[in-house]
């Protein structure tokens, strides 16, 4: 007993009342900030810190502060990566970006005088637009992003990187327009989240403002409490990080004149032997679950970095990754692994099709916006994702690359239906405690299902080739 | 209809989908249904479907804001704004 209210103490140190009231005076502000400094020390986030601090100091001015400090950090790395090293280019991609952030808040703003069909189906209406400057960029000479003949026409490209970058972020900024709630805001309100910060990904982490808002701090002591939830996070990571260190360790890293504990391999690698070279049955099962566990963990950690920041920044915000892996059900375990990515297709997949079809059939109406999210809206961000890498390396997307990810799309759609159906069922009946072992049956068998799925959630190999793994993975080889 | 008919309704109905071992009388309410844990995400599938049907609101243009049906007291709320 004294054990678990030390290890509640320890562990939600962030609830803890007085605590928050030592992080405001200067001592323990310093410490927090000394804290946050260790634990980000060697990522890409540390950058961030002064932008962090200075939120602090200036509340009032959050949204400035993050535009100017964190967001400007996001086009100096984003730019870069993109290879816009020339100063001028870099200025004008920077204000041809952000105008179009603008022409899409003021088409926001003025939502309830669009015209009826846009109003009615806005994010299509988002999407036509971009896929009409892809499909003009097809119309340029192969090769034009090298050519210094043409430099309005490449960097125009990297605009339309960054718009499909940004594009599930303006669809909120769209949401808010339909739902009214842009008249108290102003543009740079909107910007704390169309320019994601270092790290971030094409899914936005805290969504748009209308969930945003609401969850900032107000006052000094609420603030301190979700800072404090935020450096808790940054721990977490950390200890996350340790973690896979002493999986690589014991399982994956064979360095000279050193072998692992017991040789474990990645997935990727194990769908690149060839038959001969397939390790033993046991092992080749336990590196996929354990490869499962690796990445699981690997999400966790530039998750937990991510939402710490934004926490440090002042909003209190779910994790994204929430203990996926003592998850009972397939969709429980949906909901905890990348929790902004399940909301993202929630939002703009889910709830559309939910809403406008099958009302009178319950099931059917589950079905079709199960797949309309999990799987067709799924593939489809992938894609989406993908467009931006292989225009970057100067190719033209191939629908053939992702064959096997149409298909891990295609096959967690049907399995998430399935599960909500069965949580259904469930729901409002008095279900007798679970034995351990009946919990610990569920867990594996949740372990078990996505170890073996993953083999085809990849977007950079061959149906075949994964397909003909997975045959391997019960001793048929063909 | 009344909002206390309204509230009557709607506790009703949210006592068919809780969670079986927490009491309705738990929670207040301006709580969140699901962060008291009394009721999970998918959860929130059923209770669209129960506005539509029985308060005839209609999402299909509007869609549907999470934050409008975060607690009872947001939810009667909206029943009061939306239904014809």
């Amino acid at each position: 007993m004294i054990f678990s209210n030390l290890y509640q103490q320890i562990t939600q140190f962030h609830e803890n009342e007085r605590l928050h009231e030592w992080s405001v005076v200067p001592l323990g502000n310093t410490l927090l900030w000394v804290l946050v400094l260790f634990l980000l020390q060697d990522t890409e986030f540390l950058f961030l810190l002064p932008v962090m601090f200075l939120t602090q100091q200036f509340p009032e001015r959050r949204a400035w502060i993050m535009t100017l400090g964190a967001g400007g950090l996001f086009f100096f790395k984003k730019l870069h990566q993109l290879n816009v090293d020339d100063s001028l280019w870099f200025l004008i991609d920077t204000a041809l970006i952000v105008s179009i952030l603008y022409v899409f808040f003021k088409i926001s703003k003025s939502f309830s005088i669009l015209p009826r069909i846009i109003r009615n189906n806005p994010q299509i209406f988002l999407h036509l637009i971009l896929w009409f400057f892809i499909l003009i960029t097809l119309l340029l000479p192969e090769n034009y992003r090298d050519d210094p003949a043409w430099p309005v026409a490449s960097n125009l490209t990297v605009c339309l990187v960054f718009f499909a970058f940004l594009i599930w972020r303006i669809g909120f900024m769209l949401y808010s327009g339909k739902r009214g709630s842009l008249k108290q805001t102003g543009f740079v309100d909107h910007l704390i989240y169309c320019l994601p910060y270092l790290g971030a990904s094409q899914v936005p982490y805290g969504k748009g403002l209308d969930y945003l808002y609401p969850k900032r701090a107000n006052g000094r002591l609420e603030l301190a409490k979700i800072q404090l939830a935020g450096l808790k996070l940054l721990a977490l990571a950390s200890v996350w990080d340790l973690v896979l260190t002493v999986l690589d360790w014991a399982f994956f890293d064979a360095e000279a004149g050193r072998q692992p504990l017991f040789q474990l391999y990645h997935l990727q690698e194990l769908i690149e032997l060839s038959t001969t070279q397939m390790p033993a049955m046991t092992t080749l099962w336990i590196s996929l679950i354990v490869d499962m566990v690796y990445e699981t963990t690997q999400l966790a950690i530039s998750g937990h970095l991510i939402i710490g920041c934004l926490r440090l920044f002042g909003f209190n915000l779910f994790r994204n990754t929430y203990k996926p892996l003592l998850a009972k059900t397939l969709i429980d375990f949906w909901n905890r692994y990348y929790y902004y990515f399940k909301e993202l297709l929630v939002d703009f997949f889910f709830f559309p099709v939910y809403l406008s079809f099958f009302r009178n059939h319950p099931k059917w109406r589950i079905f079709a916006a199960t797949m309309a999210s999990a799987f067709l809206g799924n593939f489809y961000y992938h894609l989406l994702q993908h467009f931006d890498t292989l225009l970057i390396s100067g190719e033209m997307p191939s629908f053939t690359r992702f064959g096997s990810y149409l298909f891990y799309c295609f096959v967690l759609g049907i399995a998430i239906f399935i599960s909500i159906l069965r949580e259904q069922n469930q729901r409002g009946k008095h279900a007798a405690p679970c034995s351990t072992l009946v919990t610990i049956r569920k867990i594996a068998g949740v372990w078990l299902f996505f170890s073996i799925l993953r083999i085809w959630d990849r977007t950079d190999s061959a149906f075949m080739a994964d397909t003909s793994f997975f045959f391997a993975i019960f001793g048929i080889h063909f | 209809m009344g909002t206390q008919t309204n509230r009557e309704k709607l506790i009703q109905f949210l006592a068919t989908i809780k969670r079986p071992d927490l009491p309705m009388e738990s929670i207040a309410d301006s709580d969140g249904l699901i962060k008291s844990g009394l009721i999970d995400s998918l959860a929130m599938l059923e209770i669209i479907a129960f506005l539509e049907s029985t308060f005839d609101i209609d999402f299909s243009e509007t869609g549907v804001d999470p934050v409008e049906l975060e607690s009872i007291e947001k939810i009667l709320d909206l029943i009061d704004r939306r239904s014809k």
